[in-house]
């Protein structure tokens, strides 16, 4: 199995190789990028996506560093999804969004308390109208 | 590697390039931006020799560019140089005697891929057709260095986005694709570096990589080194004032 791409929608504020790699985190958390799963080749993702292949080559080299794939000679690149990678994905994803949401309340003059009041009250909520 | 050293090019009083040095390598996807009369066009025609400077150099691997080695660099002049009366198919046998590495597999699925018509005299064609037709000829010249003057003139966004991932899908490692174009929010994830012409001036020369280490847009690199530029003109007409 193949990881699939074709939903990334590619945004102009954050560097595209970034965009990749949070790509293959959100699948993989996601269950839907399993352990042994196949990246596309570089030049079907970089023809995918439009974009140019030394920017897919710069995600995949940093994907293989963080041990999130594993790149064979021929150049097929497997997914590692082992337990110890999806806690720290996990980890990972988890504190950038907790630190874009604290920069956001202090900047608009929240306490931690007062934040953590703000988790608690929307903790189970589920999309109804806010009150 | 194909090297501009110094170049430098007058149109009567008009400085058309100012002393530009620059170095295109294989694998590179170039965009050659600036605006309208910076030096574009007259950089892509100095490296052909349709244009003789008045200082400076083209080589290719170190050769000066003749006869030797100049199927090794294809143009798209978007000045529509093919024969008018002839269709498309007579133009491949033409190419296909002129240049020994012709890629033939790659004119015809491209010529299938914009869907132009194989018995059309070229005349005949729409400007966009044109267009897409000398981009044809360039990508299957069979060159290591292609050049493409606004080679998007002509077709709408839809098509714009396919050829996008039509030439990221054919253009081999060894291959450099030099473009020039207005077109960048559009372009600015296709290629891999941009250069930056200014009056006839080089100002910028970055790769996206770079670009994406500093966490930078290609459209605020270029404000930047615009202003920069704008700055010291003011610079200079204030010693000159004194």
């Amino acid at each position: 199995m193949v990881v699939d791409f074709s939903k990334l929608e590619l945004n102009k504020l954050i560097p595209i190789y970034l965009q990749i790699i949070r790509h293959v985190k959100m699948e993989i958390l996601a269950g839907n990028a399993q352990d042994g799963f196949e990246m596309p080749s570089r030049r079907v993702l970089s023809t995918l996506l439009s974009v140019n292949p030394n920017t897919v080559q710069k995600a995949y080299k940093q994907m293989e560093e963080e041990g999130l794939i594993i790149s064979y000679p021929g150049s097929k690149s497997i997914v590692v999804a082992n337990e110890e990678n999806i806690i720290r994905i996990r980890q990972e994803l988890i504190s950038d969004e907790v630190l874009s949401f604290i920069k956001s309340a202090r900047a608009m003059g929240f306490t931690l308390d007062q934040a953590k009041n703000v988790l608690d009250k929307y903790w189970d909520y589920k999309g109804k109208e806010v009150d | 590697m194909l090297k501009c050293e110094n170049i430098y090019k007058k149109y009567g009083s008009v400085v058309a390039l100012d002393d530009v040095s620059l170095e295109f390598r294989p694998g590179e996807i170039v965009g050659l931006l600036g605006e309208n009369g910076a030096g574009k066009t007259t950089l892509m025609k100095t490296i052909l020799s349709y244009i003789r400077p008045n200082k400076g150099r083209v080589t290719l691997d170190g050769e000066k560019i003749g006869p030797n080695n100049i199927d090794r660099i294809a143009f798209a002049t978007s000045e529509h140089s093919f024969f008018g009366g002839l269709d498309a198919l007579e133009h491949k046998a033409f190419y296909h005697m002129q240049f020994e590495r012709f890629n033939e597999k790659r004119f015809d699925s491209l010529l299938e891929f914009f869907e132009l018509p194989k018995k059309t005299k070229i005349k005949n064609f729409s400007t966009g057709q044109k267009n897409q037709f000398e981009v044809i000829l360039a990508l299957s010249q069979g060159a290591d260095y292609i050049l493409m003057d606004e080679p998007f003139a002509g077709n709408d966004i839809f098509n714009r986005e396919d050829f996008y991932k039509v030439l990221l899908g054919i253009l081999d490692d060894n291959e450099c694709l030099i473009l020039s174009t207005h077109l960048i929010e559009e372009i600015k994830n296709f290629i891999s570096r941009a250069v930056l012409l200014h009056k006839g001036q080089l100002i910028g020369d970055v790769t996206t990589l770079e670009l994406d280490d500093k966490n930078i847009d290609l459209m605020e690199y270029m404000r930047k080194q615009y202003s920069y530029r704008s700055d010291r003109v003011i610079e200079t007409l204030m010693k000159n004032e004194k």
